[in-house]
């Protein structure tokens, strides 16, 4: 607004003091016109936070344990979300899956994790609604496998164990990983198990082959030594962290989801402009070692974002849940009416990529 | 005749030129009686009966008096000044008779009240009728106020 | 400051304003230049990726061997705008765009190279007509998803160029209306102040001047600064301090000359008076000689004695003649507008009678009207006139001319005989008191009428001069102030 009012207001000034219309005063102050131009035009905090008035507004979010997660945990730390005037209720969670299932039990206002479990709550008919990505990577997931039970090339998966969290973005991984690669989930074996009993899995022998997550990749990888292998495939992977809200809540709290949007968008600036920091930071909150941390860091693009490819990350997920029966619906349902993109837009429009 | 009436008063410190003008009224046969003062205050004394001239009769007075202005003791102008403010004599003619051509002594002269004011001539043809005229005019054609 | 100064200063700050604007102007529009360009090739990747994507879904759909020719060419296309767009975007958030871009833009060309080589493999694929393998669905999801991550930031790469195009061209227009008012104002304050400095000091000297130039010498401008009127009002002090000593110096010379003038009236009148006397009694005793005696002297005793007469009248003319100059300096002109001609014309009727037994020709020409005391002018046109007539007696006429030439300020009056002239050498010589050309025995008079002339003219502020041709003849030139009704 004051980029575009300037020129026409210094023009009707100038014209003024040529006219000589003006008062005495007025001339004095407008010797230091084109000193306060410019120091108006080169200040850059154009959008400065607006200052709370009135009580803040309590709020539960349900987040996960993760660098993934930093564009939350840096607007929690440096305070960017008290600055909204919010009183926020940070609960940790070691998964995003398991900050969702708080927030689908009514325990959290708003959640963040990874798309998948996001795709099994609304093809499992829950009312939520995604608020935004957060952070993306095509480089969160990974197969690592032992070379000494001959695996060299992904070719050589077929007919191995490989160990999987069942219905979750690393199942998805698998899945796309194998078919793409021609092999069929009935070429190999496959043994579910939690995330945290993987590495003990590999490095025991009980599996041949681990389709993990960050930052357990890295976790195995360090064990396995130089007896493992590690397939990423930047390919067929795109997983987008989400922030979600029950729709509920996004109904009665509209304001309340701008200043959370608007918290998060200062975080990303502040991470992209601040690496160092965030991560030294992020390292201390999470209490992760910053060796993984650092690992970890750069796998993800941190951008407070909605676009496109969340509907087709969706979309992809969803039919291959149903395919596989891990979901009850039979239909892939319209994700679109699960976004709400509302309060990015009046945040930060050009952030909304997303055709409606 | 010791109440000798003069009748004319010559006022002049140069005896050349009284000598002249007493010629000149000779020569043109004005025989009335002269008295002369070599200085202003014998010429004063004598009109106002002072002095010397103390047993004179101050009613007497001459019937023209003719007046050098460069004079010793008291000035003729000093002497004109004093005739003429002088309510006994005011009347009596004073012609003066000087030998400058002084502009200021002119008019000077003629603000105190001459009659006549005359430079005399060097030539003494033009002196001698020059004095003789006013000597004829003054003493008998002019009829005095009394 | 000195005026000068400033005046430099306002020049050289305007000079320097202007210098600083083209160069920013340069910087700018070469920013400008770069961000138009950055902008269009922003567009042109857009434009490129869509139309790649088209071809990219006609294979997809038809497996035409063409359309994946044309998206390999095109993918060619965009990866060198993408090359070029790398190098020229220099904002570290779009350079770190523009890598992503190629990141994205690589695993899109990964994807596709990867489905060719699947349907390759699986020649039982016909062209579209039945559902490709399960493998080959999942690429073309992913490949999808990310062109859409492509195209995202593609947009993003283009808006940012529009968004750093406009803020060059806005930030133009500010800093053009910034250097401009800044430049006006302070050109502005610059004269104002030195118009103010100017009208203060100008009318301090004025009053100053008009105090001084009353005649209050004593008067001092009161002066502040260092500028040139500051001088100036300095240079207007001392000049006045200057004419106050002389003037007390030309008082104190005035009253040297006023007691040294009193002595000599006293002393013209005392020789007036004293020196006739004596003169007198020479005349008239000689005179008396003559008369008394006569009968007793012979005709050499007579003659004699006419002589001593004779001599005795000319020194009381000499005398008289003599007092008369030195009368002339002091007495007091009575100046009014004379007319030249009458004046001119009643002195010579004086001598029409004098000479009427010769031939007389007088010619007066056209006069001009002067400034002067009538009754000195006319002592002056009497002794020319007389002169001329004195001069010409030994000629069988008597031709006289009188004529006037008028000058700028000044009018020139003249009057020519043909008598005997002069020889120019001795031109000098006449105008000075008592000085003659001519024996006592040829020409009668004392010789103090043209010193006498030219002292009057002088004292009206003209010159006097002659010139002359032995038995020629003589003009005789006098110069008096031109009337002011004059014409």
């Amino acid at each position: 607004m004051w980029c575009t009012n300037v020129p026409s207001m210094a023009f009707s000034l100038l014209v003024s003091v040529l006219s000589g219309r003006c008062p005495p005063g007025v001339k004095r102050a407008i010797a230091f016109f084109p000193l306060i131009v410019f120091l108006s035009a080169f200040s850059t905090g154009c959008n400065q936070p607006q200052t709370q008035t009135g009580p803040p507004e309590k709020i539960t979010i349900a987040y996960s344990t993760l660098p993934h997660t930093t564009v939350f945990h840096i607007a929690f730390l440096k305070g960017f979300l008290s600055a909204e005037g919010l009183e926020v209720k940070a609960n940790p969670f070691p998964f995003g899956k398991l900050a969702l299932d708080a927030l689908l039990e009514g325990k959290a206002d708003m959640a963040t994790q990874a798309d998948t479990p996001v795709m099994f709550a609304i093809t499992g008919g829950k009312k939520i609604y995604i608020i935004a990505q957060i952070a993306s990577s095509s480089r969160s997931e990974a197969i690592v496998a032992r070379k000494d039970r001959g695996i060299a090339t992904p070719y050589d998966l077929k007919g191995k164990k490989i160990g999987v969290s069942l219905g979750t973005a690393n199942d998805f991984f698998m899945d796309s990983f194998l078919t793409t690669h021609g092999i069929s989930r009935n070429e190999v074996k496959i043994v579910n198990m939690t995330l945290g009993e993987m590495a003990d899995a590999i490095i025991k022998g009980r599996v041949d082959a681990v389709s993990t997550w960050v930052p357990f990749i890295q976790q195995v990888e360090n064990r396995l030594g130089n007896k493992g292998i590690t397939f990423y495939d930047e390919a067929i992977f795109h997983e987008p962290l989400c922030l979600t809200a029950s729709q509920e809540f996004v109904k009665h709290h509209p304001e309340a989801v701008k200043k959370v949007l608007r918290a998060l968008v200062r975080a990303e600036k502040f991470i992209n402009e601040n690496p160092e920091e965030s991560r030294r930071l992020v390292s201390e909150f999470i209490k992760m070692d910053r060796t993984s941390v650092d690992q970890i860091f750069n796998l993800f693009d941190y951008k407070v974002i909605l676009d496109q490819t969340l509907l087709v990350s969706l979309e992809d997920q969803a039919k291959w849940a149903i395919k596989n029966k891990l979901t009850r619906a039979r239909t892939i349902p319209n994700f679109i009416d699960f976004i709400y993109t509302d309060a990015l837009k009046s945040v930060k429009s050009d952030a909304v990529r997303l055709i409606r | 005749m010791n109440e000798k009436v003069v009748e004319i008063l010559l006022v002049e410190d140069n005896p050349t030129d009284v000598e002249l003008t007493l010629r000149a009224f000779k020569k043109n046969n004005i025989t009335n009686s002269v008295h002369v003062s070599k200085d202003g205050q014998d010429a004063l004394d004598f009109i106002f009966a002072h002095g010397k001239y103390a047993d004179r009769a101050i009613n007497f007075t001459p019937k023209v008096i003719l007046l050098d202005l460069q004079l010793p003791k008291v000035s003729g102008m000093e002497v004109l000044r004093r005739i003429k403010s002088d309510e006994r004599t005011k009347l009596v003619p004073v012609v003066v008779l000087s030998s400058s051509k002084e502009e200021q002594d002119l008019i000077e002269s003629y603000k105190l009240g001459v009659n006549s004011y005359i430079t005399k001539p060097i030539d003494f043809e033009n002196f001698s009728k020059a004095v003789s005229t006013v000597g004829y005019y003054w003493t008998l054609f002019n009829q005095p106020p009394l | 400051m000195k005026i000068e100064t400033r005046l430099k200063l306002n020049y050289l700050i305007s000079l320097s304003v202007i210098i600083i604007l083209l160069i920013v102007l340069v910087w700018i529009y070469r920013m400008m230049i770069k961000a138009e360009e950055n902008e269009d090739l922003a567009a042109d990747i857009r434009k490129n990726a869509l139309e790649r994507i088209m071809f990219r879904d006609e294979y997809l759909m038809t497996n035409v061997e063409r359309a994946r020719a044309q998206f390999i060419s095109k993918t060619k296309t965009v990866d060198n705008l993408l090359t070029r767009a790398l190098h020229n975007f220099t904002k570290t958030s779009d350079k770190a765009l523009c890598e992503e871009i190629q990141k994205s833009f690589d695993i899109t060309n990964t994807i596709f190279s990867r489905i060719v080589n699947i349907r390759a493999k699986d020649s039982n694929l016909r062209r579209g007509s039945i559902a490709s393998p399960e493998g080959e669905q999942r690429l073309i999801g992913q490949l999808i998803l990310k062109a859409y991550d492509l195209n995202g930031k593609i947009a993003r790469l283009n808006d940012s160029a529009e968004l750093t195009a406009t803020n060059v061209r806005e930030a133009l227009v500010l800093l053009l209306l910034c250097f401009i008012s800044l430049m006006v104002i302070s050109n502005i304050y610059n004269s104002v102040s030195i118009g103010n400095l100017l009208g203060k000091r100008v009318k301090m000297i004025s009053e100053g001047t008009t105090i001084i130039g009353a005649g209050n010498l004593g008067y001092r401008i009161a002066v502040s600064g260092d500028d040139e009127l500051s001088i100036l009002a300095r240079q207007t002090n001392d000049m006045a301090a200057q004419l106050q000593n002389s003037y007390a110096a030309l008082e104190q010379e005035i009253g040297y000359r006023e007691s040294a003038n009193r002595e000599l009236e006293a002393f013209s009148y005392s020789v007036s008076h004293d020196l006739r006397t004596p003169l007198r009694a020479i005349n008239g005793f000689s005179a008396a000689v003559i008369e008394d005696y006569a009968d007793k002297l012979d005709d050499e005793g007579k003659r004699l004695l006419n002589v001593i007469n004779d001599n005795a009248k000319k020194m009381g003319h000499l005398i008289d003649d003599l007092l008369a100059f030195s009368r002339i300096g002091r007495q007091e002109l009575k100046k009014q507008e004379i007319d030249m001609h009458v004046l001119f014309n009643s002195a010579a009727q004086n001598f029409i009678y004098t000479v009427s037994e010769r031939v007389f020709h007088l010619d007066i020409k056209p006069m001009l009207a002067a400034i002067g005391d009538p009754v000195l002018i006319t002592q002056v046109i009497i002794n020319l006139l007389s002169n001329a007539i004195k001069f010409s007696e030994p000629k069988d006429s008597i031709d006289i001319e009188i004529g006037c030439s008028p000058e700028e300020h000044e009018n020139i009056y003249y009057v020519k005989d043909h008598g005997v002239g002069f020889d120019m050498q001795f031109a000098d010589n006449l105008f000075g008191v008592f000085q003659r050309l001519h024996s006592q025995d040829q020409f009668e008079g004392t010789g103090v009428g043209l010193a006498l002339s030219q002292r009057i003219i002088h004292r009206h502020g003209g010159r006097m001069w002659a010139e002359g041709i032995v038995n020629e003849g003589a003009i005789f030139y006098f110069t008096l102030p031109k009337s002011r009704n004059a014409e």
